[in-house]
């Protein structure tokens, strides 16, 4: 059935949503008016994106909104944990960390050279390794206390997991002291520090998100 | 805009501010301020024509969208959120400013003749010629009723969908289509308008020195 321009302009709506029937397809083909209209507003439509400029609000606002933020209590101090800390210090235990599992991976793999003494590779970096060891220690240690603000049963999980690998590691070094030259007990010994290195990340990482 | 030098804002995704600014990070709020301010503030600036006020405005936004921000679990784009907090701090002040005009109920269900769409008897539609002057499309968008200016911002400008629009407005898909298409044919009737007076205000023109004639007399 023929459209005329009244129940086109009930249907227009729908034409400029893409929804178009053939009697309005038809009724445009004969109506010069219609096909302005259309032409018209199809204009519009496509002229309007130019005024989607964004504008710099002025440098003053975000300051009045952050000190109401803070008057009222909603930004709040924050802790101050060894990895959200300035970076030098992340950098620094980062570095910590990686060293000490570099000593021990070079140790490992280092074989001793024939006509020396036998010296252990535990013993020659042993000073190295127990100032690294020590670092890291600190940082778990931190870490155990930020997990007191945890859920209990992770943070307990996750100092358990680190006692198990710390006696894992003592027990490594002592068989060591012994017999230098056992290349299970070194393997087991790098894995310990490489495992303990994840679950310190691990820990870090649940205390950080809130997990 | 301007990345904030001196903190560490510019390295966290919307996500990750979402949840940092759920703690009260300072930094966390400052990154979400910094990701969405610009659109804000260019939305409540066509809105009120007015840049104190659209200050005035955002801040009231923003406030609003970090008092609730604890609230915020993902459901709908953190966007759409901060959109439908914005829409109604500013239909909420042209409330205040125009009440006989500008109720929020009137604001979106205007009806057919509110649009200002009629066709004259007599009167012959004056086609647009395909194109669209951006300083006088910006002209009529500032004629608007308030409804419509801001679906054909949302819309239009800012390319939301009628799904989101509804959701940011409050209406149904059905009513933000209709009042789209119902600020489109205002527009049209005030680009008409215009180029109306501009033809009349050259015809005057022509007509005066040969009226004054050459001595001016």
């Amino acid at each position: 059935m023929a459209m005329n321009c009244a129940e086109f302009e009930a249907h227009c709506a729908d034409w400029m949503e893409g929804e178009r029937t053939a009697e309005a397809r038809a009724h445009l083909l004969a109506c010069a008016r219609c096909r302005a209209l259309v032409a018209d507003l199809e204009a519009i439509r496509m002229a309007a994106p130019a005024l989607a400029e964004d504008v710099d609000p002025p440098a003053s606002l975000w300051p009045k909104i952050e000190a109401a933020l803070r008057s009222e209590g909603i930004i709040r101090p924050q802790p101050r944990l060894w990895w959200l800390g300035p970076v030098p210090v992340r950098l620094a235990l980062g570095t910590a960390l990686a060293t000490l599992v570099t000593i021990v991976a070079v140790g490992v793999y280092r074989r001793p050279a024939p006509a020396a003494p036998r010296l252990s590779w535990l013993q020659h970096d042993q000073a190295e390794l127990a100032r690294v060891d020590r670092q890291v220690r600190h940082a778990a240690s931190e870490t155990a206390v930020a997990l007191n603000a945890a859920d209990p049963a992770v943070r307990d999980t996750l100092v358990r997991n680190l006692a198990a690998l710390d006696r894992q590691i003592e027990v490594c070094s002592r068989t060591l002291e012994d017999d230098p030259d056992d290349e299970i007990t070194r393997s087991y010994l790098f894995e310990a520090y490489h495992q303990k290195s994840d679950l310190l990340t691990l820990m870090a990482e649940r205390v950080t998100t809130g997990e | 805009m301007a990345r904030v030098k001196g903190t560490q804002t510019g390295e966290l995704t919307e996500a990750e501010a979402i949840r940092r600014a759920q703690r009260g990070d300072a930094a966390a709020f400052e990154r979400l301020y910094q990701l969405h301010s610009r659109r804000v503030y260019a939305l409540c600036l066509r809105m009120v024509g007015n840049p104190t006020e659209a200050e005035d405005l955002t801040q009231e936004a923003f406030l609003q969208l970090f008092r609730k921000i604890q609230t915020f679990r993902g459901e709908s784009a953190f966007s759409t959120w901060l959109h439908r907090l914005a829409v109604n701090v500013v239909l909420m002040r042209l409330r205040r400013k125009q009440p006989a005009e500008n109720s929020l109920d009137e604001l979106v269900e205007q009806d057919d003749d509110a649009s200002g769409y009629r066709r004259e008897v007599g009167v012959e539609d004056l086609g647009l010629a395909g194109s669209v002057d951006r300083v006088h499309l910006e002209r009529a968008v500032a004629q608007l009723p308030p409804g419509y200016r801001m679906v054909f911002l949302l819309h239009d400008v800012q390319g939301y969908e009628h799904n989101e629009i509804a959701d940011i407005m409050g209406c149904s898909i059905g009513n933000s289509k209709s009042q789209l298409h119902k600020a489109r044919t205002r527009l049209r009737q005030l680009l008409q308008e215009a180029e109306r007076d501009r033809a009349r205000q050259q015809r005057q023109q022509a007509r005066r020195p040969a009226a004054l004639g050459p001595d001016g007399g």
